[in-house]
């Protein structure tokens, strides 16, 4: 059989090209536009209110442990397995820290409660994000991990990547 | 070859017309499942590789345009427990698929499939639509026989001889990824972000009106500079997903109707596993996942098979790190 090699040269051309929807190869230059990270920075003393309805604030979570750890979930199966990993394989390597949960999705205390319990995270504490501050304040999405030192300094403001990049930086405080 | 020539087929008891067409038929039915299970793009993990269609022994071109409907119920954490969504969730993931097969050679065969995706999300209260492409792909496939193998009866050794298919696949990063800029969560996605190149292997055999088959994949993700997730920009690292296997049994049975048009129905065991990222070089090990997946479906053929409706649903019933989801799929072939 006749093999048109034009046609078929022309098909995979017309399939990398038009295919691509992004950047394949960025540089190696973070996204400034939108690279709103706090990392290095002195942070305010930010109100916090946790899914039993208490609340609290970041100077009165530093008070008793040594750094605070907030991680942003949305309760899907990709946070699922960090919050998992962060239970089994990083808080108890830190005593003296603080890891909290921000459900920055739910929008009630009783919603964020309800899924807590619901997602069996019922032993570590979990703040309701309710009018999306913690949300608006560090910029959180998916997955954002935020590390603030006794001095109210980020020390990390990214996305969860292996759980590495947290015990690194906790390993220097 | 033209169907119309003469196929070494031992004692046909329906013309040869309609016993080639079987045979043919038949490759086309099984792997429905097992292209669907591989290329089911599951918000969350994206489009994943898929094998593409694989065109009839003796045509020369294939079109199939396929709808499939991918609803969400829970997931199973990486520990495998199984959770439900939280309270009012909603996802849905609907694809049609389109698909073209060309005969290069009498043994050689490409493929092309285009995936359009609709996501319509409803998550923790947030609230998602996103249209787009999915990961396109790209085969090649190599018939490892020159005559059909498919017989009526067992007759010695020879008869026994299975139809075996050597393929690879290249799957594009079409589709918006993770590291778009067009998503906010993991559920908005429609492709994995990834270059992707799996080697297939396809077993079957048919004595009519049976059939198994076995196909195997496995997948290779090229590493990838990644500088933005989930619509947030990032300092920039490499990010390459892990090598990804698939397994797919089907069996068939056919039953020949008095017009000559034949119905099929195919039940399918999937197993798919990728291990887990990594990130710079560093293995993330709350990645990876794994899915078993159970299938059925239906095919109808004309008397003259140029074609086929297809109609089948797939549950995953087991896995770890991936959603819960059951897919019904529609579509239609046509070959020339």
């Amino acid at each position: 059989m006749f093999i048109n090699v034009k046609y078929i040269a022309l098909l995979i051309m017309v399939l990398f090209i038009t295919g691509c929807q992004e950047d394949l190869m960025p540089s190696n230059d973070p996204i400034e536009s939108t690279l709103l990270s706090r990392e290095g920075e002195v942070i305010d003393d930010l109100a916090l209110t946790f899914s039993d309805g208490t609340s609290g604030s970041i100077s009165e979570r530093l008070s008793t442990h040594d750094a605070l750890v907030l991680y942003f979930t949305m309760w899907c199966p990709i946070c699922d397995a960090h919050m998992s990993h962060i239970r089994n394989q990083i808080q108890p390597q830190y005593n003296n820290v603080d890891f909290i949960f921000v459900d920055y999705v739910s929008g009630s205390i009783v919603e964020t409660m309800n899924v807590q319990r619901a997602s069996g995270y019922t032993d570590f504490d979990v703040i309701a994000d309710i009018n999306n501050e913690l949300e608006t304040y560090f910029n959180g999405t998916m997955a954002t991990t935020i590390i603030i030192d006794k001095n109210f300094i980020v020390k990390l403001n990214s996305l969860f990547k292996t759980g590495n990049e947290i015990k690194d930086k906790l390993d220097t405080l | 070859m033209n169907p119309t020539q003469q196929v070494d087929m031992p004692i046909p008891e329906v013309p040869a017309n309609h016993g080639y067409g079987i045979g043919l038929f038949f490759t086309l039915v099984l792997f429905i499942f097992s292209f669907s299970s591989t290329s089911n793009a599951a918000s969350c993990c994206g489009g994943g590789a898929s094998s593409g269609i694989i065109l009839p022994k003796f045509n020369d071109a294939m079109i199939d345009m396929g709808f499939s409907n991918e609803t969400y119920n829970g997931f199973w954490t990486n520990t495998g427990q199984y959770k439900d969504d939280p309270k009012g969730s909603d996802l849905l993931q609907r694809r049609i698929n389109i698909s073209y097969a060309h005969r290069l050679a009498d043994q050689w065969q490409l493929s092309v499939g285009v995936p359009l995706v609709d996501n319509q999300n409803t998550y923790s209260g947030e609230q998602s639509s996103v249209q787009g492409l999915g990961d396109m792909s790209l085969s090649l496939w190599y018939e490892a026989f020159e005559k059909v193998t498919c017989v009526y009866r067992i007759n010695g050794w020879e008869s026994l001889k299975p139809s075996i298919y050597l393929g690879t696949s290249l799957t594009l990063p079409t589709g918006i990824s993770p590291y778009s800029d067009r998503v906010d969560s993991s559920f908005d996605i429609t492709g994995l972000g990834f270059y992707r190149l799996d080697a297939n292997i396809i077993i079957e055999k048919t004595v009519y009106p049976y059939s198994l088959s076995w196909q195997g994949q496995y997948g290779y993700a090229f590493e990838r500079p990644v500088n933005q997730e989930y619509g947030q920009g990032v300092s920039p690292y490499n990010k390459q997903l892990g090598n990804r296997n698939a397994s797919t049994f089907s069996a068939a049975y056919t039953w020949f109707l008095p017009n000559l048009s034949m119905l099929t129905m195919t039940a399918s065991h999937s197993e798919l596993e990728e291990k887990s990222a990594s990130y710079d070089g560093i293995t993330d090990t709350s990645s990876g996942l794994e899915k078993t997946t159970l299938g059925l479906s239906f095919a109808y053929s004309n008397a003259i098979r140029d074609w086929i409706y297809k109609l089948g649903i797939s549950e995953a019933n087991e896995g770890s790190n991936i959603p819960k989801t059951q897919i019904i799929t529609m579509g239609v072939s046509h070959v020339y």
